[in-house]
């Protein structure tokens, strides 16, 4: 019965913040145009081009659940003196932008498959998907820590600026949270080397990102 | 405006909300200190005080919104909080507004939006902006909309930071009029305000000093 009305609930969130964004058509615009801007500027440079399309999709869809989140943070205590749980409008949020991100990651997984023809155009798709996995929990969990626009927005190009700017064997990289993902990416072209440890990374830290956000939210509204 | 279904009218006297030397810090520095103040049901007070006494600060606190320092808050029932700034979605329309708070609420989603609209006419809130968004609804509207979503819970204690912001004359008259209707329903209403006309149609007048002295 709690659980159906949980789940209810959920869908209530993510169907009102669903509307909210699909009424914002230039941020949706962008929001798909931009990891297709990305890989067609290296169109042409084979694997590259393709792992650059997937750090386009985190920079659009981190910026999606940033916003997302600081759009919303007038009204939320309100909403959880209505009876939400901080966690409820944290959950339904991520359900909606994971949702938003593997349309997107379909229509630009799509696009590669059919522009560069890759050997393992199944990890194009796996590769995208894994990016949208963390990108999204970056954005909320910034949202959540930081809790301002100009500061979250930096924070945001600072941490997919500078995965973006590494070397994927440099020995910084495997700390950053994009790593998982390009190195699924990477192997697109059919290179050599196995695909679990890349898989499981960007698993586990879009996990902690969630946790992180999901403990950050509840400090955040926090109240008596 | 048109008066909404009354509700029965509960027992005078009984307690609704109690505050007990609730202080806050805001940048090393009381902003409230050892605040005491209590409503029962079926009573008006009016909070009154200087810019930046802390007035909107204590509401969220009661309200449950902000954290406190020191005291104790104790409600009797559900609270209604109308916010000064209406704290709306911008790209949601009022209806689904009510939907969405409703749902928080535990109501279905044609019940709130029933109950809501029944609100909604009874504050006189323009039948045709009901597919608007919020964006686009005048200060009035803004602000008949955020009281509405304040009573949506049929609320025991209603929080009102100056919530006739952007009102016309008639409306605001008429806000009063609801207030009286409130308070006969056994509701206990805290009001926010700087007008002094205001203090004849309230029970009390709660005054908030500055807090002048600085923490340790």
């Amino acid at each position: 019965m709690r659980t159906g009305a949980t789940a209810r609930r959920l869908v209530t969130i993510a169907e009102m913040q669903g509307r909210d964004l699909l009424r914002r058509r230039g941020a949706l615009a962008m929001l798909a145009a931009m990891p297709i801007a990305f890989y067609f500027a290296l169109l042409g440079k084979g694997v590259a081009a393709i792992t650059t399309g997937g750090v386009g999709m985190a920079f659009s869809v981190s910026g999606a659940a940033l916003f997302s989140m600081l759009a919303a943070r007038r009204i939320e205590p309100r909403l959880v003196l209505a009876g939400y749980r901080p966690l409820e409008l944290l959950l339904g949020r991520l359900l909606l932008l994971e949702t938003l991100g593997i349309a997107i990651v379909a229509v630009t997984s799509g696009l590669i498959w059919l522009v560069s023809e890759p050997p393992r155009p199944d990890l194009v798709f796996a590769g995208i998907a894994l990016t949208v996995w963390v990108a999204v929990p970056l954005g909320l969990a910034i949202a959540t820590v930081i809790a301002r626009e100009l500061e979250g927005v930096l924070a945001a190009i600072a941490v997919v600026g500078v995965q973006l700017s590494l070397p994927i064997d440099s020995t910084a990289a495997p700390f950053l949270p994009l790593y998982g993902p390009l190195r699924v990416l990477s192997r697109v072209g059919g290179a050599p080397g196995g695909l679990a440890g890349g898989l499981a990374g960007g698993l586990a830290y879009g996990f902690v990102l969630c946790v992180v956000s999901v403990v950050s939210w509840r400090l955040r509204l926090r109240t008596r | 405006m048109t008066h909404a279904a009354a509700r029965p009218v509960a027992a005078p006297a009984q307690a609704a909300l109690r505050l007990r030397g609730v202080s806050k810090k805001v940048g090393g520095r009381w902003l409230l200190r050892d605040v005491d103040l209590a409503l029962d049901r079926g009573e008006t007070v009016a909070l009154v005080g200087e810019n930046g006494a802390g007035k909107s600060t204590l509401v969220r606190i009661v309200a449950g919104i902000e954290a406190l320092d020191a005291g104790a808050v104790e409600l009797h029932g559900r609270v209604g909080y109308c916010p000064q700034e209406p704290g709306l979605l911008d790209l949601l329309t009022a209806d689904e507004h009510l939907v969405f708070f409703g749902r928080g609420l535990g109501l279905e989603r044609g019940a709130a939006r029933a109950r809501g609209q029944e609100l909604l006419d009874a504050l006189g809130f323009p039948r045709r902006m009901r597919g608007t968004v919020a964006r686009h609804l005048s200060g009035g509207s803004k602000q008949k909309l955020n009281l509405a979503l304040a009573l949506l819970g049929d609320p025991d204690v209603l929080l009102l930071d100056e919530p006739y912001t952007g009102f016309d004359a008639g409306t605001y008259l008429c806000f009063w009029e609801h207030v009286e209707r409130w308070k006969r329903e056994g509701r206990a209403c805290l009001v926010v305000t700087h007008f002094l006309g205001e203090r004849e149609r309230v029970d009390r007048v709660h005054e908030l000093r500055p807090a002048l002295e600085d923490a340790a």
